[in-house]
C-alpha cells in the first residue's frame, strides 16, 4: 500500500518558485511583506486518485473511521463508499470534500506540508499593472463569481510562468497556516474576541486593487479547519533547500 | 473603481463577520483534544504527551513570552482565579499555557517565564512544540494566530476542558468573568 501511495505522489511534478515576497491584505501594526524563500510546489491539486491511495495506507482516514474532531459529516461525501469513487468522483479530478487535518495528513506522510498563504500567493502572482493583469484579474474575479459545476481534471489549465497549473479556475486550496489570513489588526488591543476585527479590519487593508486576493482572503477566514467542502481541494509543497 | 472597493469591503465585512454566527468552537463536543499526538516540550525540563493530562481537568490559554498586555493580562486574571478556587480544585486543575511562539520561547525561555509571573509549577504547565504541531491543536478549538516574526497576533481565548480534554466552555477577551470561570473550574473538578 506504501509503495502505491510512493508511486503516485512521485507522479505529481514538483515546480521551483523563486523567492520573493508577500504583501499581507490585513498587515499587523509594523508588518509591510512577508519574505517568502524559495520552495517546491506541486504542478496541480491531489486528485482523487492519489487520495484514495492514502486512505488505504491510512484507515484511520477512511471516511467512516475519520475522527469528528478532524473532518466535519460532508469528508469525502462525493465518493460512494470508503473505498470506492463513483459516478461523482473521477479519479483525475482533484479531491475536494476533505478537511485542512486529512490535508495536512496527507501531505505530511508523503514528506510534503502544505504551502503557507505566503508561499501559494507568491506562486499564484499576477505580476504588473498593465492591461495584461487587469484582464488576468477580471478572469479570476469571473471564476470566484460563477457557480461551479463539473470539476475539471487536474493540471489540465495552462502553467503559470513557474510552471504550476490550476492555481485558478479549479478549486480553493488548504494552506498550512489556517487562520493566520484575517486577525484584528492587533489582537492585544481588540479585547479578544475573534468578531473584534469586523469593523476595522477592512478600512485597515492594503492594496484595495487587489480584488481577487481579497475574495481569496474572506474565503480563507470563512472555513473552520473541520470543514470539507465542494471547491476546496489542496496541494503539497516543500522546502526548495 | 473607489466604489468598487467599497461594496468589495462591505462584503468582505459582511462575509467575516457572518462567521461569527456560526458556532464558535469548531472541535463538535464530545471529542477529546488529547488525540493530537506528538511530543511538547515543558518548561524547564522533561517531555510529554498531552494524552498524559488525561484525568485533570485542564484550563488552556496560547500565549507568547514576549507579549507585552494580552498575555500577561490573561496570565494575571488566571492567578486571580487559582486564588479564588476552593482548595480541592485548585488541586486538581492545571493551567496549561501553550506558547505560539516556540521559535523564541525555548524551554530555558518558558521556565524564567514562569519563574517572573510566580507560577506555581505543581499546577501551571508551560508547553512548547513544533510549530505545525501548535497549528493543529489551534486548529482544532477554533484558535486564529499570525506568527510575522516581531509581530503577533492571536485570539485571546481561555478554554475550560474536562478530565478527557474535552472542551467544557471557553471565555473570550483579557478580563473573563473570574466568578463564572471559578464555578465552572470547581464543577469540572467534582465531576468524576
Amino acid at each position: 500500500m506504501t509503495a502505491t501511495l510512493a508511486l503516485a505522489a512521485a507522479l505529481v511534478t514538483m515546480h521551483r518558485v523563486p523567492a520573493g515576497t508577500y504583501q499581507p491584505l490585513y498587515p499587523l501594526k509594523g508588518e509591510s511583506t512577508i519574505p517568502v524563500a524559495e520552495f517546491l510546489l506541486d504542478e496541480r491539486p491531489v486528485t482523487n486518485a492519489e487520495y484514495l491511495d492514502f486512505v488505504r495506507a491510512h484507515p484511520e482516514w477512511l471516511r467512516s473511521r475519520v475522527s469528528p474532531l478532524r473532518a466535519a459529516e460532508s469528508y469525502l461525501s462525493h465518493w460512494a463508499g470508503d473505498l470506492e469513487l463513483g459516478a461523482g468522483a473521477d479519479p483525475a479530478q482533484p479531491v475536494t470534500f476533505v478537511s485542512w487535518f486529512a490535508a495536512t495528513a496527507y501531505c505530511r506522510d508523503a514528506g510534503k506540508r502544505l504551502p503557507s498563504e505566503a508561499e501559494w500567493e507568491l506562486a499564484a502572482r499576477i505580476p504588473g499593472d498593465g492591461p495584461d493583469a487587469a484582464e488576468a484579474e477580471r478572469k479570476v474575479l469571473a471564476f470566484y463569481g460563477r457557480p461551479r459545476g463539473q470539476l475539471p481534471r487536474a493540471g489540465d489549465s495552462p502553467p503559470s510562468p513557474d510552471g504550476v497549473r490550476d492555481l485558478y479556475g479549479v478549486v480553493f486550496e488548504w494552506l498550512s497556516d489556517w487562520g493566520a489570513s484575517v486577525l484584528p489588526e492587533d489582537a492585544r488591543e481588540s479585547g479578544g474576541s475573534d468578531g473584534g476585527y469586523c469593523g476595522g479590519a477592512a478600512a485597515a487593508a492594503g492594496a484595495p486593487e487587489r480584488y481577487s486576493a481579497f475574495m481569496r482572503v474572506a474565503f480563507r477566514s470563512s472555513v473552520a479547519p473541520r470543514d470539507a467542502l465542494h471547491h476546496l481541494g489542496f496541494r503539497c509543497a516543500q522546502d526548495g533547500s | 473603481m473607489k466604489r468598487a472597493a467599497a461594496v468589495l469591503a462591505a462584503i468582505l465585512v459582511a462575509l467575516a463577520c457572518g462567521r461569527d454566527e456560526r458556532p464558535t468552537a469548531p472541535a463538535p463536543g464530545g471529542f477529546s483534544l488529547w488525540q493530537f499526538g506528538g511530543h511538547w516540550t515543558r518548561a524547564g525540563d522533561g517531555e510529554l504527551e498531552l494524552a498524559s493530562l488525561r484525568g485533570t481537568p485542564v484550563l488552556l490559554l496560547f500565549f507568547y513570552g514576549s507579549c507585552q498586555s494580552t498575555c500577561p493580562l490573561l496570565v494575571h486574571e488566571l492567578r486571580a482565579l487559582e486564588g479564588r478556587l476552593p482548595v480541592e480544585a485548585r488541586d486538581e486543575v492545571r493551567f496549561v499555557l501553550v506558547t505560539i511562539d516556540p521559535e523564541r520561547d525555548t524551554p530555558e525561555r518558558l521556565a524564567a517565564y514562569a519563574r517572573e509571573q510566580a507560577l506555581d509549577p505543581a499546577r501551571w504547565l508551560l508547553l512548547r512544540g513544533a510549530p505545525e504541531q501548535v497549528r493543529e491543536l489551534t486548529a482544532a478549538l477554533g484558535v486564529r494566530y499570525r506568527n510575522a516574526g516581531d509581530q503577533l497576533s492571536h485570539t485571546a481565548r481561555v478554554f475550560l476542558l474536562d478530565r478527557d480534554g474535552v472542551e467544557l466552555e471557553h471565555w473570550d477577551g483579557t478580563s473573563p468573568p473570574l466568578e463564572s470561570l471559578a464555578r465552572a473550574v470547581t464543577a469540572a473538578t467534582r465531576r468524576g
